[in-house]
C-alpha cells in the first residue's frame, strides 16, 4: 500500500506530469474566477487535447484544473457578491458584506487557507476510503435522495434572515421556478410561456447573476460608493486575520470538509447545493449567529471548506465504480476509458499507483491553487476600495458575459435582467433570497426523487426504509429546534439578519408577495388543466404558498396599517419612506442601459455593445476624461476578444450589421 | 481599322480578363481562409459534445481550403434550442454547422419547442451508434444468463426511463411490450439521465435499461457486464430499404431484438400491429441516423458539397478512426449526403397520421 502511496507521488512530480498539472492549475484558476465558467466546462475543452498524451500527465491536467475552480470562485463572490461558479453561491451571503466592511483580504485569507486543506482532506477522503465506501453509496437510493431534500429545506430557518414566513414564500417562489420546462413526469411543459429557451427549465447561472449580482450592480451605481463602505485606513486584520479564523474554526471546518465529502459521494448531489448545506449547518450550529449575513467568517469557511472537500468525495464513486455523480465526472470517467482503464477493481488493484497519483494531483493543486491566490489576494482585494464608477463597468462586462456563456443566446440575458429585477426587489422588500435558490436547486431533485420512489417503491413503504427515516427524524428535530430557538431570539430580540432583512422597505416587500400569490394562484389554476403526474407537484407548493404569502400580507399590512393610523398624511409618509421608490429612477436608469446593451448588441454584437456601454458610463456617470474612458473600453474589448473569443471560443450574437467569427 | 483592331483587343482582354477571375474563383474553395463553427445541442461534456468535438479536430483537413473548426455547445429543451438557432437565427454562409443529437419524435408529435422541420435543413451527414439492452441478472428467479431465460423467466422487473416522450422510453417499451407483454414489467421514469440510471441499475431500483454503445463500453461493460451483475440482451436492428434487418458491425456477435423475437416465437414469425410499425420506424431513424449533420435551409451549395465530400473522406482518415475507437469504443457508421436525406424524406416527410395517433396515446399512457 505504502509502495503504491509513493510511487503515485513519483509519478506525478515527475515531468511533464508536474508541467501538465501547474497548466492546468493556471487555467483552472482562470475558469473559477470567471463567472458562467466552471470546471465542467473546463474539463469538456481540456479533454480532446489529452487523448494522445500518457494517463498520468492526462489526468493531472485534468484534476489540476478541476481541484482549483472551487478554489478561485471566491474571488468574485466575495469582491463583486456573484457566485464564481455554482459551488460558491453561499460564499457571498458573507464574503461580499465582508468586502463592505473593507476585509475581502481577510475573507480570501481564510477562504483560500481552508479550500487548500478542504482539498487535500478530500483527496485523503477518496485515498483511505475506496475500499469501504461502496455501501455508503448504494444505500443512497430515491427514496433516501428525497428525505435529504426535506432535510435541506429545513435549513431555510438558518437562510432567512429571521423571518421564517418570507424564508419559507422565497423557498416556494424558487420551487415554483425550478418547475418552468418540461415536466420530469411528462411530456407536458409547464409554465413555459410559448417560450423555447424555457422548455428545459430556467438556468441557474443568469438567474443566480440576475438575483445577486444585478441588486448590488445597481446598489453600486445609485449609491455611487466603493465595494467596501469604511475607508482602507480605518481596516485592521488582513489576510492573515483570515488565515487565523481559518485555523480557529479548525472544528467547522472538519464537519464542512466532511459534508462536501458525502455531498460529492452521492451521484445527482454534488456542486450546486453542497456550499448551501455546509452554510445551513454552519448558521444551525453556531451559537452566536448575530453576525451571520453582516459578514460572519463563519460563512464564509464552511462553504469554502465544503466545495473543495466535495471534488474528492465526488471522484470516489467514479474511480470506485464507474458512477459518475456529475457531469464533470461523467467527462473525467469518459477519459478513463479513452486512456483504456475501467474503473473499478482495476483501479483499486493493478492501477492502485494511478489512483494515488490523482489523489496526490488532487492534494497538490489544491495547496497549490491556493498559494497562488494568497499571494495575489492582497493586490486583488484593493479593488474594494476603487470608487463604483471604476468597478461597475467591469462587473458589468464579466456579468453579462457570465449569463451569456449559459446557452449563448439573448434569451440568457432577458432571464438575467427579469431575475435582476426580482432579485433587486426582493433585497429591498426584506424578502430573503438565498432560500428561493435553495428551493430552486432542490425542486428538481425532490420533485424527481419523490416520483420515482413513488412507482418503484409504492406510495408509503420506502419511508421506513432505514436511512430515509434517520434523515426524515432528523428533519422534523432540525424544525422543532429551529422553531424553539426562533421564539428564543425574538424574545431576546437577537435574530439573524441577512443583506435584505435589515433595511426592510414593508411597502416594496407588501407588493412584491401581493404579486408574487397572484402569481402562485394563477400557477395552480394552470395546473388543473394537467395530468396527476404533472400537476401534482404544483399543486403541493402553491397550496401552502398562497396560504404563506396570505399570512405575510395580514402581517405587513398591519404594519402598514399601523404607518397609516400613526402619521398625519399616511400614505404619504409611507411613499416618501420607501429606499425603494427613491432609488428607482437611478435604478431604472442602469437597468435600462443593460436593455441597451442587449439592443445594440442585437444591432452591432457584444464586442461592440458592452466597450460601448462601459464608454458611456465612464463619461456620463464617471466623469472621467475621454482619454481614460477610451482605453478602458478599448481593455474591456480586449478582453472580450482575447479572454471570451479566442480562449473560451463562445459563441458571438449574430449581430446584423458586423459578422463575428 | 485602327479603332476596330483596337475594339477587339479590348473585347479579348475583358474576356480573357474575366474568364481568369471566372476560373480564379472557381478554384478558390469556399472554405478557404474561412472559420466554421460546429454547433452542439446538448450541454459540454456529454455524448453529443464528446462525439462533435473529435469530428471537429479531425475534418477540417479533408475540406478544401482547410478552414478552422471550432466546436460550441448550446443546450436547452432537450436539444431543440440549438436546432431552433440553426435554422432561424444562424447565418445561412455555411459557417454554422449543427451537429446535433436529433429528436424525430419532436417532429411527429408536433411538439411546440420544435419551430423547424427537419427535412427542411440542409442534410450533411449523420452517425449512429448502436443501442444495447441489458438487465440485472438477478431480476428472475435462477439468473437471467441468457435471452431465453429473459423472456422465459423476468417479469415484474422495472426498466428506468427518461421521460414519456422520449425516443429512448419509447423504443424501450414497445420492444418489452412486443417480446414479453406489458403487464410483465413496469416502467420507471423521471430520471434525469443515464448516469442515475447506471446508478438506479446498481441499487436495484430498477433492473433493465437500454443504452448507445458509448455507455455500454464505458459504464456498463466494465461495471456492471464483466463483473457479472448483469447481462446484455440484444441490440436494437437496423432496418435496411431492402427489408433486411441487420447487426451492427460494431456488435457482430449480439443477437438483434427481432432474433430474440424469432427464438420465442418461431424461426418464421414476424411481429405485426402498430406497435411494431412504430418500433420499426423509430429504428429506422435512430439506428442510421443519430447524431446528424446539418446546414440552415439556405446554405450556399459549394457549403454542402464540400462538407459532404469532408464527411466521407474523413471517416477513411486513420488518426480519425483511432481517435473516435479511443474516445467511443466503435467504429463509426457514418451516412453521408443523399443516402440519409432519402431516410428522413421517407419518414419524415409522410408520416401514417394513424401511427401518429397511436404514439400520442402510447405516450399518455405513460409508463402505466
Amino acid at each position: 500500500m505504502l509502495d503504491a502511496v509513493l510511487d503515485g507521488l513519483w509519478l506525478v512530480v515527475q515531468w511533464p506530469a508536474i508541467g501538465y498539472l501547474f497548466l492546468g492549475v493556471l487555467i483552472g484558476l482562470y475558469f473559477g474566477a470567471i463567472p458562467g465558467l466552471s470546471g465542467l466546462v473546463g474539463l469538456a475543452i481540456l479533454l480532446p487535447f489529452t487523448f494522445l498524451m500518457d494517463p498520468v500527465p492526462a489526468f493531472a491536467f485534468l484534476l489540476g484544473m478541476f481541484a482549483v475552480t472551487t478554489t478561485s470562485d471566491t474571488l468574485a463572490s466575495v469582491l463583486l457578491g456573484v457566485p464564481g461558479t455554482a459551488a460558491s453561491q453561499a460564499t457571498i451571503l458573507d464574503g461580499y458584506p465582508l468586502a463592505m466592511k473593507g476585509e475581502a483580504d481577510r475573507a480570501f485569507g481564510a477562504a483560500f487557507t481552508v479550500s487548500a486543506l478542504g482539498g487535500v482532506l478530500g483527496a485523503v477522503a477518496l485515498a483511505v476510503s475506496i475500499p469501504i465506501v461502496k455501501p455508503l453509496i448504494f444505500s443512497f437510493a430515491k427514496p433516501e435522495f428525497f428525505a435529504l431534500g426535506v432535510l435541506g429545506l429545513t435549513m431555510i430557518g438558518s437562510l432567512s434572515g429571521g423571518n421564517m414566513v418570507k424564508g419559507l414564500f422565497a423557498a416556494l417562489i424558487g420551487l415554483l421556478i425550478s418547475m418552468v420546462g418540461y415536466s420530469l413526469t411528462g411530456g407536458v411543459p409547464r409554465y413555459w410561456l410559448g417560450a423555447t429557451y424555457l422548455l428545459e427549465g430556467i438556468p441557474i447561472v443568469p438567474m443566480v447573476l440576475g438575483l445577486f449580482a444585478v441588486p448590488e450592480v445597481i446598489e453600486l451605481a445609485v449609491r455611487n460608493t466603493s465595494i467596501s463602505r469604511v475607508p482602507r485606513s480605518s481596516v485592521s486584520g488582513g489576510m492573515k486575520q483570515g488565515i487565523f479564523d481559518a485555523f480557529r474554526n479548525w472544528w467547522l471546518f472538519l464537519r464542512s470538509s466532511a459534508i462536501g465529502i458525502y455531498i460529492g459521494m452521492l451521484p445527482g448531489l454534488g456542486g450546486v447545493i453542497v456550499d448551501w448545506i455546509a452554510y445551513g449547518h454552519a448558521v444551525q450550529s453556531a451559537k452566536d449567529k448575530s453576525q451571520f449575513g453582516k459578514g460572519d467568517i463563519r460563512g464564509v469557511i464552511a462553504p469554502e471548506s465544503a466545495n473543495n472537500a466535495m471534488k474528492g468525495g465526488a471522484l470516489m464513486p467514479t474511480v470506485a465504480f464507474g458512477i459518475p455523480g456529475s457531469p464533470a465526472m461523467a467527462i473525467l470517467l469518459g477519459a478513463f476509458v479513452i486512456q483504456g482503464f475501467m474503473p473499478g477493481m482495476q483501479m483499486l488493484t493493478t492501477k492502485l499507483d494511478l489512483t494515488f497519483s490523482m489523489v496526490w494531483t488532487l492534494a497538490i493543486a489544491n495547496v497549490l491553487g491556493a498559494v497562488l491566490l494568497l499571494i495575489w489576494a492582497k493586490q486583488i482585494a484593493k479593488i474594494t476600495f476603487l470608487p463604483s464608477h471604476l468597478i461597475v463597468p467591469a462587473v458589468v462586462l464579466f456579468v453579462m458575459m457570465g449569463a451569456w456563456m449559459s446557452s449563448n443566446t439573448l434569451s440568457d440575458w432577458w432571464s438575467m435582467l427579469v431575475f435582476g429585477v426580482i432579485g433587486y426587489w426582493m433585497k429591498q422588500g426584506g424578502i430573503p433570497r438565498p432560500p428561493l435558490i435553495l428551493g430552486f436547486v432542490l425542486g428538481p431533485i425532490m420533485e424527481s426523487a419523490l416520483y420515482v420512489t413513488y412507482q418503484a417503491y409504492g406510495p408509503i413503504s420506502w419511508i421506513f426504509r432505514p436511512i430515509c427515516l434517520v434523515i426524515l427524524i432528523l428533519a422534523i428535530v432540525t424544525i422543532v429546534i429551529t422553531a424553539l430557538r426562533g421564539r428564543r431570539h425574538s424574545k431576546e430580540g437577537s435574530t439573524v439578519k441577512i443583506q435584505e432583512t435589515q433595511n426592510e422597505d414593508q411597502l416594496a416587500g407588501f407588493v412584491f408577495i401581493f404579486l408574487m400569490v397572484c402569481v402562485f394562484f394563477w400557477a395552480g389554476l394552470q395546473s388543473l388543466g394537467w395530468d396527476r403526474a404533472t400537476g401534482q407537484f404544483p399543486i403541493v407548493v402553491c397550496v401552502p404558498a398562497v396560504v404563506l404569502g396570505l399570512l405575510a400580507l395580514f402581517r405587513d399590512g398591519l404594519g402598514l396599517k399601523n404607518v397609516l393610523d400613526t402619521s398625519q398624511n399616511g400614505l404619504r409618509t409611507l411613499l416618501s419612506n420607501s429606499l425603494f421608490l427613491k432609488e428607482l429612477p437611478s435604478a431604472s436608469l442602469l437597468l435600462v442601459s443593460l436593455v441597451c446593451i442587449v439592443g445594440v448588441t442585437v444591432l452591432f454584437g457584444q464586442a461592440i455593445a458592452i466597450p460601448l456601454f462601459i464608454l458611456g458610463y465612464l463619461i456620463i456617470r464617471g466623469k472621467t476624461t475621454w482619454l481614460f474612458a477610451l482605453s478602458y473600453a478599448v481593455i474591456a474589448g480586449l478582453i472580450l476578444y482575447f479572454m471570451f473569443g479566442e480562449l473560451i471560443g463562445i459563441l458571438w450574437y449574430p449581430s446584423i450589421f458586423i459578422e463575428y467569427g | 481599322m485602327f479603332t476596330k483592331v483596337t475594339s477587339v483587343f479590348a473585347a479579348l482582354t475583358v474576356l480573357l480578363f474575366s474568364t481568369a477571375v471566372f476560373f480564379t474563383a472557381d478554384a478558390r474553395p469556399f472554405y478557404k481562409g474561412k472559420r466554421i463553427i460546429f454547433l452542439g445541442n446538448y450541454p459540454a461534456g456529454g455524448a453529443n459534445s464528446t462525439e462533435g468535438r473529435i469530428f471537429a479536430a479531425h475534418i477540417a483537413k479533408h475540406i478544401p481550403g482547410k478552414p478552422r473548426i471550432i466546436f460550441r455547445d448550446m443546450g436547452g429543451a432537450g436539444g431543440l434550442v440549438a436546432t431552433n438557432y440553426l435554422a432561424e437565427a444562424a447565418r445561412p454562409n455555411g459557417m454554422t454547422v449543427g451537429f446535433f443529437t436529433w429528436n424525430p419524435v419532436a417532429q411527429v408529435l408536433k411538439d411546440p419547442g420544435l419551430r423547424v422541420n427537419y427535412p427542411d435543413l440542409q442534410f450533411v451527414a449523420a452517425a449512429a451508434p448502436p443501442v444495447i439492452c441489458y438487465i440485472r441478472k438477478d431480476a428472475a428467479q435462477g439468473g437471467i444468463n441468457s435471452p431465453q431465460d429473459f423472456f422465459k423467466k423476468a417479469r415484474g422487473f422495472k426498466f428506468g426511463g427518461l421521460r414519456t416522450t422520449s425516443t429512448h422510453d419509447l423504443k424501450g417499451r414497445l420492444s418489452l411490450d412486443l417480446l414479453i407483454g406489458p403487464e410483465n414489467y413496469k416502467t420507471v421514469t423521471g430520471y434525469r439521465g443515464f448516469t442515475p440510471i447506471f446508478a438506479a441499475i446498481h441499487q436495484n431500483e430498477v433492473q433493465y435499461h437500454t443504452t448507445s454503445i458509448p455507455g455500454y463500453r464505458r459504464v456498463v461493460e466494465p461495471t456492471m457486464e464483466k463483473p457479472g451483475l448483469v447481462k446484455v440482451l440484444y441490440q436494437y436492428e437496423t432496418p435496411t430499404v431492402d427489408g433486411r434487418y441487420l447487426r451492427s458491425p460494431n456488435l457482430p456477435n449480439l443477437p438483434t431484438w427481432l432474433e430474440v423475437y424469432k427464438m420465442k416465437n418461431g424461426k418464421n414469425a414476424m411481429p405485426s400491429g402498430m406497435k411494431w410499425k412504430t418500433l420499426k420506424f423509430l429504428n429506422t431513424l435512430n439506428s442510421q441516423l443519430f447524431r446528424m449533420v446539418f446546414l440552415p435551409p439556405k446554405a450556399p451549395k459549394a457549403a454542402l458539397k464540400a462538407l459532404r465530400t469532408a464527411f466521407s473522406a474523413v471517416t477513411k482518415d486513420k488518426e480519425f478512426l483511432a481517435a473516435y475507437k479511443k474516445a467511443i469504443k466503435a467504429k463509426p457508421a457514418v451516412i453521408v449526403g443523399k443516402k440519409g436525406e432519402a431516410i428522413i424524406n421517407a419518414t419524415l416527410r409522410n408520416v401514417d397520421p394513424k401511427m401518429v395517433s397511436f404514439l400520442r396515446q402510447y405516450v399518455k399512457s405513460g409508463g402505466k
